[in-house]
């Protein structure tokens, strides 16, 4: 198998705790909060590897701790050989030219008052990309590349919609001619005749420039378009991961299979066929023993009350955190 | 079911009997700095008793101002210009705002999409459900009201109603919150609930158990919904008809199940196509190409005809009304006789 790009091994990103300088001063410390837990998955060149879950399951945390926008608290990345979780601030500077993110809302990650001639000059200035006299055509190259008009490189973002600001974004992030970006769950705020278009959009940047991409959605159905393989994440953890037809044919973790069946189809004939998931998630302040799903999973014993289940292959390249995943195949 | 038969004096899908909702050319219209915007442009439908009615459509297309006009709370110096909105033999349109809160809350409740901005944060949750009861006279002092929210925190989940009805909502997450907004609307037994996008903010696993309260909630009490949505899914899931929504008009009205098999407006149509699947091949989608237009300089003619494959001369001139192109199924396009099945599938993207 070729070196992936990206290889992130034991993760995790705890918030608050008794180790921040709070503690140290003799006030209250906040409350440990687990956002990422020991989370290991590797990226291949040219692949776009989906992460979904729902709300506070750790996705954003994640992507951001891979950009060193949030500092892990323990674990390793390395990118393309590299370990970027212990560079030095110059040597960062440089590994983030190879990487860059895409934000869900267009609105707020675009500053209001620049033109797109500016905003991206900027970046382009900033990263000395290209030299000054190459700045106004590269500028036009990444607009074309995005599919905006070309008139529209001297207006600010109120004059975009939704969609035309979500690829100004996505034109922002290429600026630099990155090889790998993180996209932050980039069509959730767009309307769906719009989504479309922003999806086949990094379908064909992928395409076009070779790039490696992390997307982050909780609509698993876009995620079943665009991924090559995808991880689900639960409470801080990946409990599943796979390629997309291992992860929507034949799901093994009971919260795939949840999700799965919650996801409301455009099909007034579908019937879910499995039972409903009950409860709501667990507070991350205060998750629950042994596996975290344990809640609020139809498979639960007093194993999975007490004992964090472990990854298990069960299929090349499908890996699942249950200890009942032979019965959730079987169920299935 | 109710049966849906054709237009009478202007009524848009009644059923045989009276419809509990009946909305008629309705048109909101709101002054701004770019002009005077159409928000809501002669939108008629009507709910029958016991029905549960989706309003579809994309942001800005115009289903919160219309549930909005419906029981008079547009903001000023927007108004509802033109068009009735007909319930129990009135039309709300014409009826004071000292009416209306008669009404609100009492016949018809509606409810939104954030529930916990909804809540009163420094009120306990009894008193949040208690309150509209004791508003309008249903019950008999804060005794009563209090049991009576315990009953309705039951029904609709609530764990251990008795424990939590002295919680405050910061308390509960954001299911259980819209759990209690909607034991909230349903505090006096109206007859008919306004849902606005009530499951937009949550996740999957807890929008599919409310979805299932609310589907519950209309068999088991006959109360008629009227539901909001922008998504698709929820609409085949949930609404017995739909209309679907494009900048401020309706432009296609029929059975959810029909909408879903024969699509008679193009939009309705490309809206389908580009929806990502769970099933079937997940090639590449094909999307509606443009964007919505700017309310404040609506393309002439047909709204939809600069992002439409169909579109014609006499699309950009005339200005289609909503017509009944089969029994029961509305649609707001001159060419809907020529509308192949694979519309959109022979563009290319
Ligand atoms: N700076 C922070 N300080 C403390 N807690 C944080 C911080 N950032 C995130 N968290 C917590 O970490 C957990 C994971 O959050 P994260 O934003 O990564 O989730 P997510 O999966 O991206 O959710 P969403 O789908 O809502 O975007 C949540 O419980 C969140 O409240
Ligand atoms: N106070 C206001 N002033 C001017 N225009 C407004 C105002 N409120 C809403 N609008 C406009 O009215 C139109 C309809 O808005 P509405 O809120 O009904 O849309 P919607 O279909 O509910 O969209 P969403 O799915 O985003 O909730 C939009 O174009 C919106 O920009
Ligand atoms: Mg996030
Ligand atoms: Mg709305």
């Amino acid at each position: 198998m070729p070196e992936p790009l990206l290889q992130v091994t034991g993760l995790s990103k705890h918030f608050g705790g008794h180790r921040g300088l709070v503690a140290r001063l003799g006030g209250v410390p906040a409350p440990r909060l687990v956002a990422v837990d020991d989370v290991s998955f590797s990226i291949a060149r040219g692949e776009i590897f989906s992460l979904v879950g729902e709300s506070g399951s750790g996705k954003t945390t994640l992507g951001r701790t891979i950009l060193r926008l949030v500092e892990p608290t323990s674990g390793h990345i390395v990118f393309d050989g590299t370990d970027i979780t212990t560079l030095r601030p110059a040597q960062l500077r440089k590994a983030r030219r190879q990487i860059q993110m895409i934000f869900q809302d267009p609105v707020s990650s675009l500053n209001p008052r620049l033109t797109v001639r500016q905003m991206l000059g900027e970046v382009l200035r900033v990263h000395a990309v290209r030299p000054a006299s190459q700045v106004q055509a590269r500028i036009a190259e990444l607009l074309a590349l995005v599919g905006l008009p070309a008139d529209s490189i001297d207006r600010t973002p109120k004059h975009f919609s939704g969609g035309q600001r979500q690829r100004i974004g996505i034109a922002r992030a290429l600026a630099v001619e990155p090889r790998f970006i993180v996209a932050d769950e980039p069509v959730s705020a767009v309307d769906v005749s719009v989504q479309s278009q922003i999806m086949n959009l990094l379908l064909d940047l992928r395409e076009r420039l070779g790039l490696t991409l992390l997307f982050i959605a909780h609509d698993l159905s876009v995620v079943r378009y665009l991924s090559d393989r995808v991880g689900v994440m639960y409470l801080g953890r990946i409990v599943e991961v796979g390629s997309r037809d291992q992860l929507f044919s034949a799901p093994r973790h009971p919260y795939t299979r949840a999700l799965l069946s919650a996801a409301p189809r455009p099909d007034p004939n579908h019937r879910a066929t499995i039972a409903a998931i009950t409860g709501e998630p667990p507070s991350p302040l205060n998750p629950p023993s042994g596996c975290h799903f344990h809640t609020r999973c139809p498979l639960a014993t007093d194993l999975c009350r007490s004992v964090a289940p472990l990854p298990e292959l069960v299929a090349p390249g499908h890996e699942v955190r249950c200890h009942h995943h032979d019965h959730a195949a079987v169920t299935a | 079911m109710a049966t849906v038969l054709g237009t009478a004096a202007g009524t848009v899908g009644t059923s045989a009997a009276p419809p509990i909702l009946d909305v008629r050319s309705l048109t909101t219209t709101i002054p701004t700095a770019r002009g005077t915007l159409t928000v809501v442009d002669d939108v008629s439908f009507a709910v029958a008793q016991g029905e549960c009615f989706g309003l579809v459509g994309e942001s800005g297309s115009g289903k919160s101002m219309t549930l909005r006009s419906i029981l008079g709370l547009i903001p000023p110096p927007g108004r509802v210009a033109s068009g009735e909105v007909r319930h129990a033999g009135r039309d709300l349109v014409r009826l004071s705002q000292r009416e209306l809160n008669r009404i609100r809350g009492r016949e018809i409740a509606m409810i939104v999409q954030d529930a916990v901005s909804a809540l009163n944060p420094v009120y306990r949750i009894g008193r949040q459900i208690g309150e509209p009861m004791l508003e309008h006279r249903i019950v008999k002092g804060a005794r009563s009201a209090r049991a009576r929210a315990v009953a309705l925190m039951a029904k609709v989940g609530i764990p251990a109603p008795e424990k939590r009805v002295d919680d405050f909502p910061h308390q509960f997450s954001g299911g259980m919150c819209q759990r209690v907004v909607i034991a909230t609307a349903l505090a006096c037994d109206p007859g008919l609930l306004l849902a606005d996008e009530p499951t937009t903010a949550l996740d999957v696993t807890i929008q599919d158990q409310i979805l299932k309260l609310l589907v519950a909630l209309q068999r088991d009490l006959g109360l008629s919904l009227l539901l909001v949505t922008h998504d698709m899914g929820v609409v085949a899931q949930t609404c017995q008809r739909v209309a679907v929504m494009y900048a401020g008009q309706i432009v296609e009205l029929v059975r959810t199940d029909a909408l879903f098999r024969q699509p008679r407006h193009p939009y309705t149509a490309g809206l389908l196509n580009c929806v990502p699947r769970l099933d079937g091949p997940a090639v590449r989608l094909k999307p509606i190409p443009g964007a919505p237009p700017d309310l404040a300089a609506p393309p002439s003619g047909c709204r939809f005809h600069p992002r439409c494959p169909l579109a014609t001369e006499a699309c950009r001139s005339q200005r289609p009304e909503l017509v009944e192109v089969a029994p029961g199924h509305f649609s707001r396009c001159i060419r809907h006789h020529e509308m192949p099945p694979d519309l959109w599938k022979r563009l290319d993207a």
